[in-house]
């Protein structure tokens, strides 16, 4: 499912200015490539937070814990994961998932609780933009 | 040398069972608590499970004339008061009753679900509050059953508790707190007896919806008993429960003047704050371990006087990963000659009332000289390596007992429980 | 004993942001109650409030990242808990220490509040309107309806959290949820861990937020609000009226305070609480919880009735409560009663946080030498008896205060400050 350069454009402006006001920032140091956690300073409860208010404002259903799920696809969770560390077929498909992330960060002892410190702004536009495919005609 | 507080009387009211005897039996036989959700229709909700207390009308403990105050957390609180004084063998009389204080963990009050739907209905109809459509005399008793401090207003009248009252709210550490802020009063001087404990009753539509809200349930809605596994790698949440636990605690000189056996001796409390995140526990597991030490410190024990540690073990991958690091850190090589057990695996979690109720199991696991088990415990995690109890109690001279309750908010509470007699 | 100093105060009230400018305001007669502003209270029998101006209460902290966080109550106690700490030099002090993490661990901080709002529920009602009060649609729609941080938001704890988070501060804590006696019980326990050496300094904070519209329905319909006046003592008295607000106490030992070159507001002597046991509204005509409290207070503090320069009473302006602590009064100090006042016919009642806002007042009348007359005194009820209540300042002898606060569930709890730090 790839996915244009210029929508993420077009989603960015209004998912950026959410994340700043979710994480009291100023708008102008969330970029697309800025990282949630390390950059940004976003504790695990704020990824609830942004994902709810991504909802509120595209007027999209994102089920939680979206991005794992369309990470491990078909993969069982036996197969994606080994007592917490993604296996080598796992972190293939994650890479493919979050191919906004540099590959080298999703490397071999990468454990499923730790996936949240690779998202960036630009893995948030993309979760839009994929509930807005999966609900023709929200937006 | 101060002398000893010792816990005489003992009141629960779990998810196994109404009564301090049917629930022990229960927990050391390896029963579970946890079940489809009966009370309400929970067929919408992701998480459907939950550890239920088994009465249907929960406050029928409560005085006739206090009854229509009482919901499910104030009946909680009654039912195991009346039990653990009952079980003491003393109560408040006309002259002693100023010298009986009371602390109660209790849980946090919002309107109930039907209480909220009449409130939308007569004011919100289209999800915006209109206050002047409530601008009339609204049920006086429900706003009295709404106020935090109802459920200590209740023991207070029903029991004749006429010391000191105090109502404590720290999240999930609140039970824990309560006994320790019970302690204090009678170190102080302040009082000869006091009731300490803890109660809460979440498991209703807007509770689970809190805790719903922040994913912090396992949503194994088809293997209840299952659902709740704390320190086991595929642990995926807590499960919710209520309940109440509610301990007498009295001098030692005291308690020996009327001839009453104790437990064991409530021997130190301590308390920290995370000051880190409000859900994330501090990598270093800063408060946790500063709560503990401080327990301990307050026991006049060593962490290698230990025998067995009642964890918090929520079950979340989080906070039992944390809660190890935190152990470790503390015990150092004198981890190996512990035992440590997590009871939520069989009776959920109990918010509000979970440091008391555990902390009776401590007083109980000293008096019968054994730990209870871990339920649910069949795949080790790496990152949860401490000498854990298995699925069966494990039968030892115990010594020495800490019971560990940790709350959103990084409200951290540790107690230290010492077989009576013992020596510090 | 360790003697325990007041070395700095937080406050956010109707009447002011200051311990100083509130002091002005009630001594020039001024009284924060008024028209309910924040809400549309047209049609209401009982309408006045003592409100804190912002109409957004999170505006007022400094750490934006922290006001999505908290609710209105919160707020107030995490600004007044931040200016006691910086009022008392205690960030510098932690900055400059050899080492900040055992300040940190020897810092506590004790909150109080009355816990539980209603408008924290109000959050599902668009989910309710969608609903319908269908409980499975309730369930399903429920995470794309209801913010998700709404139960941490809501934590009755949330104000102790987050002092922790932004003083750093890591020590014995309790949040008691005592309604309004917690106040006193939060000093009490300052005091006792300061006493007993377990730690080195404390925050005692209080804070409330209680005018929403379900509450003052709850007051109003026991017969508990005003209608125009808080009147208290005076035979035309007809109830209380709801403030909001945080108070906060920044506590140490008075040697150490001295060592480090503190100023001081004042010292806590000691304190004391007892029960009725008589419901959860009801309070005994005799007073009974109320005087057993004083005595726990007075011995406590190691002091005779005969030490008290000034008695601030609970005066909430109900009649039963008034009429019940006249009596209290009587018995304890019978006719050698010294002047009595009563502050909420301006601040209204802030209810756990009433008790440390009318300690940090006593202060100051006890350093000015004036009692501040009750403004709104008419005539004395009879049922008062001859309690020394005045419309009037009246002149202080002496440098002993006490104070005393009470709560539903019938408990009654007494504080004893003086000025004297010599």
């Amino acid at each position: 499912m790839p996915i244009a350069r210029t929508d993420v454009d077009a989603v960015f402006p209004r998912v950026a200015a959410l994340i700043a006001d979710a994480l009291a920032r100023n708008p102008d140091e969330v970029r697309l490539d800025s990282r949630l956690i390390e950059d940004l300073g976003a504790e695990s409860i704020d990824f609830l937070d942004i994902v709810f208010q991504l909802e509120q404002a595209f007027g999209v259903r994102i089920p939680r814990g979206q991005i794992l799920e369309e990470a491990r696809g078909p993969l069982s969770y036996e197969e994606f994961q080994q007592d917490g560390v993604i296996t080598a077929a796992g972190l293939a498909r994650l890479r493919a998932v979050l191919d906004e992330v540099p590959a080298a960060r999703i490397a071999t002892g990468l454990r499923v609780d730790d996936v949240a410190w690779l998202f960036t702004v630009e893995t948030f536009c993309k979760v839009v933009l994929r509930a807005q495919a999966a609900e023709p005609g929200s937006g | 040398m101060a002398e000893p507080i010792w816990i005489t009387g003992l009141g629960l009211v779990t998810p196994l069972g109404v009564g301090v005897a049917p629930t022990w039996q229960a927990l050391l036989a390896g029963a579970s608590g946890i079940r489809p959700i009966g009370r309400f229709d929970a067929s919408g909700f992701a998480v459907r499970i939950g550890a239920e207390v088994p009465l249907g009308d929960a406050t029928d403990a409560v005085a006739p004339r206090l009854r229509k105050f009482a919901g499910r957390q104030h009946g909680f609180a009654t039912h195991a008061a009346a039990e653990a004084l009952r079980d003491a063998g003393v109560a408040p009389t006309d002259t002693t009753a100023p010298r009986w204080g009371c602390a109660l963990g209790c849980g946090q009050v919002t309107l109930d679900y039907d209480e909220l739907v009449a409130t939308a209905a007569a004011a919100a109809p289209q999800g915006e509050l209109q206050p002047a459509r409530l601008a009339a005399p609204c049920d006086p008793i429900a706003f009295a059953r709404q106020q935090s401090i109802a459920p200590l207003a209740l023991l207070a009248t029903q029991f004749g508790l006429r010391g000191p009252l105090r109502a404590v709210h720290t999240a999930c550490a609140s039970g824990g707190q309560a006994i320790g802020s019970g302690l204090k009063m009678l170190r102080r001087g302040e009082v000869d007896f006091v009731l300490a404990g803890g109660t809460d009753a979440m498991l209703t539509p807007i509770g689970l919806a809190g805790f719903c809200l922040l994913g912090a349930l396992s949503a194994d809605n088809d293997d209840p008993a299952r659902a709740s596994r704390p320190f086991d790698r595929t642990r995926n949440g807590f499960v919710l429960g209520e309940g109440a636990g509610m301990m007498v605690l009295e001098r030692a000189d005291t308690a020996r003047a009327r001839g009453a056996p104790p437990y064991a001796e409530l021997a130190g409390e301590g308390n920290a704050l995370s000051s880190y995140r409000i859900t994330d526990p501090h990598p270093d597991g800063r408060g946790p371990i500063q709560a503990m030490r401080r327990a301990l410190a307050d026991a006049g024990e060593s962490p290698a006087a230990v025998d067995y540690i009642n964890a918090h073990g929520t079950s979340t991958p989080m906070n039992d990963r944390s809660e190890c690091a935190a152990i470790h850190a503390l015990f150092g090589a004198a981890v190996d000659r512990l035992l440590v057990s997590s009871t939520k695996g069989q009776i959920g979690h109990l918010i509000a009332a979970a440091g008391a109720v555990e902390a009776a199991f401590c007083a109980l696991a000293l008096r019968d000289a054994v730990a209870p088990p871990n339920a649910n415990l069949h795949h080790p995690d790496p990152a949860c390596a401490l000498p854990f109890v298995g699925a069966a109690p494990q039968r030892r001279a115990l010594r020495v007992a800490l019971s560990n309750s940790f709350g959103f908010g990084g409200a951290n509470s540790s107690l230290v429980l010492r077989a009576a007699g013992a020596v510090a | 004993m360790t003697r325990i100093a007041i070395t700095g105060a937080g406050v956010v009230c109707g009447l002011g942001r200051t311990v100083e400018e509130v002091w002005q305001a009630l001594c020039g007669g001024r009284s924060a109650l008024a028209p309910i502003r924040h809400w549309d209270a047209t049609g209401w029998p009982r309408a006045l409030a003592a409100e804190v101006a912002e109409a957004d209460a999170t505006a007022l902290l400094a750490d934006r990242r922290a006001r999505k966080l908290m609710r209105r109550s919160h707020a107030f106690g995490v600004v007044a808990g931040l200016a006691a700490v910086e009022a008392a030099g205690w960030r510098a002090a932690r900055d400059a220490a050899a080492d900040a993490e055992v300040f940190n661990d020897r810092t506590a901080l004790y909150v109080a509040t009355g816990g539980g709002n209603y408008r924290d529920a109000y959050d599902f009602l668009p989910l309710l309107a969608r609903s319908g009060g269908a409980l499975p649609a309730f369930g399903s729609e429920l995470l794309h309806a209801v913010p998700p941080m709404w139960l941490l938001q809501t934590l009755p704890n949330n104000a102790l959290c987050h002092l922790g988070i932004q003083t750093g501060f890591s020590g014995p804590h309790a949040c008691l949820v005592t309604h309004s006696s917690g106040g006193v019980l939060a000093i009490g326990e300052a005091v006792a861990a300061l006493r007993a050496g377990e730690v080195d300094r404390a925050v005692a904070v209080a804070h409330e937020a209680p005018i929403e519209p379900q509450q003052l329905q709850g007051y109003a319909t026991l017969g508990l609000l005003a209608e125009h006046a808080v009147r208290p003592f005076d035979a035309r008295r007809d109830g209380c009226v709801l403030g909001e607000g945080g108070v906060a106490l920044a506590l140490e030992p008075l040697e150490a305070a001295r060592g480090r070159g503190a100023s001081m507001l004042g010292e806590v002597l000691g304190s004391g609480a007892a029960g009725e046991a008589c419901g959860v509204f009801d309070v005994r005509p005799d007073g009974d919880g109320l005087v057993r409290a004083i005595g726990a207070a007075l011995s406590d503090a190691g002091c005779a009735p005969r030490d008290v320069a000034l008695i601030v009473a609970h005066g909430n302006g109900t009649r039963a409560s008034d009429a019940s602590e006249a009596a209290a009064l009587r018995q304890v100090f019978g006719a050698a009663c010294p002047p009595v006042t009563a502050f909420k016919w301006a601040l209204g009642h802030l209810l756990a946080a009433a008790a440390p806002l009318e300690t940090l007042l006593a202060l100051q009348a006890l350093h000015g030498g004036v009692a501040p007359g009750i403004a709104t005194l008419e005539r004395r009820d009879p049922a008062c008896g001859d309690l020394p209540v005045s419309r009037d300042p009246r002149p202080l002898r002496g440098d002993t205060a006490l104070i005393l606060s009470r709560g539903f569930a019938g408990t009654d709890a007494a504080l004893l400050v003086r000025t004297g730090t010599a």
